[in-house]
């Protein structure tokens, strides 16, 4: 009986092979993907997959943030809305197509034509056409003089094999099996586990040659069951975002925490048009006395662990035109927000929806600040469900909303600026703003002189806390729980890079 | 017999055919399903496109119906979101979330049964006041808790069993385990009430009397006859149970319907809650009428 127990307990432990013994990297994302074709998609995880699957012309590297060539050799602007690449020869896809300069005009004319409405294509609509100059050369023409051109092309122009994509649904098939010229090649669909392995024949250029052979992406939609698979070594990262600061500190001997300052910024938006149906935030008074109400440094102190940056600026500080000292600044102050809301014939306060669909113990914590000033909230949550909540802000009908924009990766004020402060059609989330903002920011996008550029972010910036159409509250600061046999650390732009990694 | 499972058949029609107007009727009102595919800022002509493309510009009726047909010859549709057919979309998650659900029932079975036979048998012992407890503690204890619980213990402390997802017939043991755990206790409390009924009929005593042996009372004359209620929640649980393994698969990473049905709600993916929803229905009406005819093999007073 003895011996029995001891061949059972044998079995059950020579099946549970170490991923290190297997050469396979196991991650854990927390949501289900249902397309992996990142033009299909908002997912942010439908991008990871796709840098890793997939390459883009031009690479950002995630330490120097420069760019560098990658797909492309060499670009230049031959005009102020014409970009001209040369591409690297002697690249191979997957399926053994060669890369040329059909792969990229099939792709981004799909991107901008057929995919125009797809979700995951907003980023490169400044794209007018493609043309093919020669099989190594393409030209990009741009609808408009266009800022953000590379950081966009580098962020999420991941190439297709025109074979596939160019064909009679090629791009549904992408999204079950992508087709890339990228580090690791997709394999199969498992049950919900993802594998890839590594492309023996990868041309590297500015990535790296995976140290890791394979890699196996699994969906656990729970927090504590990802932290135990961490802890039994079942999993080796839990992506950045997948795990909380507190638990990613507390995570004992086999695991580790790695941060990054990402571009992500959490914030607080006013409908100050009233189109939701609530009126309070349409004077400027009410927005201030959120602002004073709500301690941030103190959310960042306590709730976060200290993982997070304040910002007085509606964007972070390390991108372009995103000035500090351009900001007013609100103190806490709760005693001068009740002040402000009783000059704004609200003595005793009022009822409203508050919107979040992240961190949910921040927009908890706001809801504690806004309630001692006598502002009570009724919270409406979106967990996990940004697309559902994204539409929402956009069709103006979220009275207030505590969210989060990573901006897109790009490291310019436009990303954040323009998207929530421009009228018309740039202006994606434009809830509140006005002509001196709406001018200024307009005008930065149609200018590449840097000083004027710098000068009129500053305007818009002063403008825009001045009246409190958004109250910023930190920069984000991520971190990932990676195993202590992985040598890996999450990138600030919030692309995993999983053929970084390898072994200790 | 035959007539009776032909009357609940037509039943069952009826209410798979209410249920997927109703879920379609709710999907439209709640969201746009061109406008959930098409990205934030997309133009109100990019969306119209994607309309034209899906034919989500027809009239509600209109589309209806040919879902409706569709589904008739077998086709559920094709996934707006992923694009893939509807069918091959379910048939692994339903053979996931089947295979949880039916170890759980086995499970269910093979404790809850004895346990609420001894504990009606002997009334008021230990083995009572124990069954008694777990029913209790099994009830009060939320689900997700002791999933993860049983995490902690098993797959961190002791190592013995993977963490999550699904593959051999070690990642079945947690999460079939904590699912059987969540509708044990009725199932026992049930047994052991209905137990406790037949036991006191004349019958019973008449068997003891008669000297029949204590186990042959018990496992053929009296559990038989207590069997019919049990059946008939079993048959009611297995269908709340395919329903309700959301939690379970969350926890434990289960590739399963609760997780699509989730994902795709939130996508309003039609086409997909479309096929979940009626195949949950017609799970719930076959178990039911499954216990049906159970009941009626058992218990040949029993006629429909």
């Amino acid at each position: 009986m003895k011996r029995l127990a001891a061949v059972l307990v044998a079995l059950v432990f020579a099946t549970a092979l170490a991923g290190r013994e297997s050469d396979t990297l196991n991650v854990a994302f927390e949501r289900t993907m249902l397309t992996l074709d990142t033009y299909a998609t908002s997912e942010r995880l439908a991008l990871i997959v796709a840098h890793n699957v997939a390459d883009t012309l031009i690479h950002r590297n995630a330490t120097t943030n420069e760019f560098e060539p990658h797909l492309a050799t060499s670009w230049e602007w031959a005009s102020p809305t014409e970009l001209v690449l040369k591409l690297r020869q002697g690249v191979k896809f997957h399926n053994g197509d060669d890369f040329s300069a059909a792969d990229v005009a099939a792709t981004l004319n799909w991107v901008v034509g057929e995919g125009a409405g797809l979700a995951g294509t907003g980023t490169l609509q400044w794209i007018d056409h493609v043309e093919v100059v020669d099989p190594y050369t393409v030209r990009i023409v741009s609808r408009a003089l266009t800022p953000t051109a590379i950081e966009t092309l580098a962020l999420v122009g991941v190439i297709y094999p025109a074979s596939i994509i160019g064909r009679e649904g090629g791009a549904v098939e992408l999204g079950q099996h992508p087709v890339g010229t990228g580090p690791y090649v997709f394999v199969s669909n498992d049950n919900n586990k993802l594998k890839f392995e590594r492309f023996d024949d990868y041309f590297v250029g500015s990535k790296t040659m995976p140290a890791i052979k394979n890699l196996v992406i699994h969906t656990l939609p729970e927090e504590a069951s990802r932290i135990a698979a961490l802890m039994t070594g079942d999993i080796d990262i839990v992506r950045s975002g997948g795990i909380s600061p507190d638990q990613a500190m507390a995570l004992g001997s086999r695991a580790h925490a790695e941060a990054a300052d990402i571009l992500r910024i959490w914030f607080v938006q006013f409908d100050a048009t009233a189109s939701s149906g609530s009126n309070y935030f349409t004077d400027a008074r009410v927005r201030r006395a959120v602002a004073h109400a709500i301690d941030k440094h103190e959310i960042v102190e306590v709730l976060l662990s200290g993982y997070g940056n304040v910002i007085d600026v509606p964007c972070n500080p390390v991108q372009f035109g995103c000035q500090s000292d351009a900001a007013v600044v609100y103190d806490y102050d709760p005693v001068e927000a009740r002040r402000l809301l009783a000059e704004a014939g609200y003595p005793d306060g009022f009822t409203v929806d508050i919107f979040g669909y992240r961190d949910q113990q921040v927009v908890q914590a706001i809801q504690g600040y806004l309630e001692e000033v006598g502002i009570r909230t009724n919270l409406q949550w979106y967990g996990g469900q940004y697309d559902v909540v994204a539409k929402r802000l956009a069709a103006g009908e979220l009275p207030l909303y505590v969210g989060s924009w990573g901006s897109s990766s790009v490291y310019d004020a436009s990303a954040v600026l323009n998207i929530h402060f421009e009228k018309g059609d740039v202006g994606e989330f434009t809830v509140g703003t006005d002509d001196t903002i709406d001018e200024a920011v307009r005008r930065a996008l149609e200018t590449v002189d840097l000083d004027e550029r710098m000068q009129l972010y500053a305007t818009a910036i002063h403008e825009i806390t001045n009246e409190a159409f958004m109250f910023p509250l930190y920069a984000g600061r991520v971190v990932a729980g990676v195993s202590n046999d992985v040598l890996w650390q999450p990138s600030p732009d919030e692309i995993e890079r999983y053929y970084d990694a390898s072994w200790r | 017999m035959t007539a009776y499972i032909l009357q609940r058949l037509g039943q069952a029609l009826i209410i798979a055919v209410l249920l997927s107007i109703t879920t379609f009727l709710l999907l439209f009102v709640a969201k746009d399903p061109a406008r959930a595919l098409a990205r934030p800022d997309a133009t109100a002509a990019e969306v119209q496109a994607l309309r034209l493309r899906y034919g989500l510009d027809r009239s509600v009726p209109e589309q209806y119906w040919r879902w409706a047909t569709a589904a008739l010859r077998g086709d559920f549709g094709t996934s707006l979101y992923s694009q893939q057919p509807v069918t091959s979309l379910l048939a692994p998650r339903i053979g996931a979330t089947v295979q949880l659900a039916g170890v759980a029932i086995l499970l269910t079975v093979i404790m809850a049964l004895p346990l609420g036979v001894l504990a009606a048998v002997r009334r008021g012992s230990l083995t009572d006041l124990f069954a008694s407890a777990l029913a209790v503690a099994g009830q009060a204890m939320p689900i997700f808790w002791f999933g993860l619980m049983l995490i902690v213990l098993f797959s961190v402390q002791l190592g013995w069993l993977p963490v999550s997802g699904r593959g051999t017939w070690r990642h079945l043991v947690l999460p079939s385990f904590t699912l059987a755990v969540s509708v044990l206790p009725l199932t026992m409390r049930l047994t052991r009430s209905a137990m406790l009924d037949v036991v006191a009929q004349d019958y019973v005593r008449t068997a003891t009397a008669k000297g029949v042996g204590r186990s042959a009372v018990v496992w053929k004359h009296a559990a038989r006859n207590a069997a019919t209620p049990v059946v008939l929640a079993l048959g009611m649980q297995f269908g709340a149970l395919l329903g309700g393994t959301v939690v379970t698969e969350t926890v434990f990473a289960w590739p399963g319907l609760g997780d699509l049905a989730v994902t795709s709600v939130s996508t309003a993916d039609l086409p997909v809650v479309q096929a979940i929803v009626l195949f949950a229905a017609a799970v719930v009406v076959a178990s039911n009428l499954m216990a049906d005819v159970i009941v009626g093999l058992i218990d040949p007073r029993v006629r429909y």
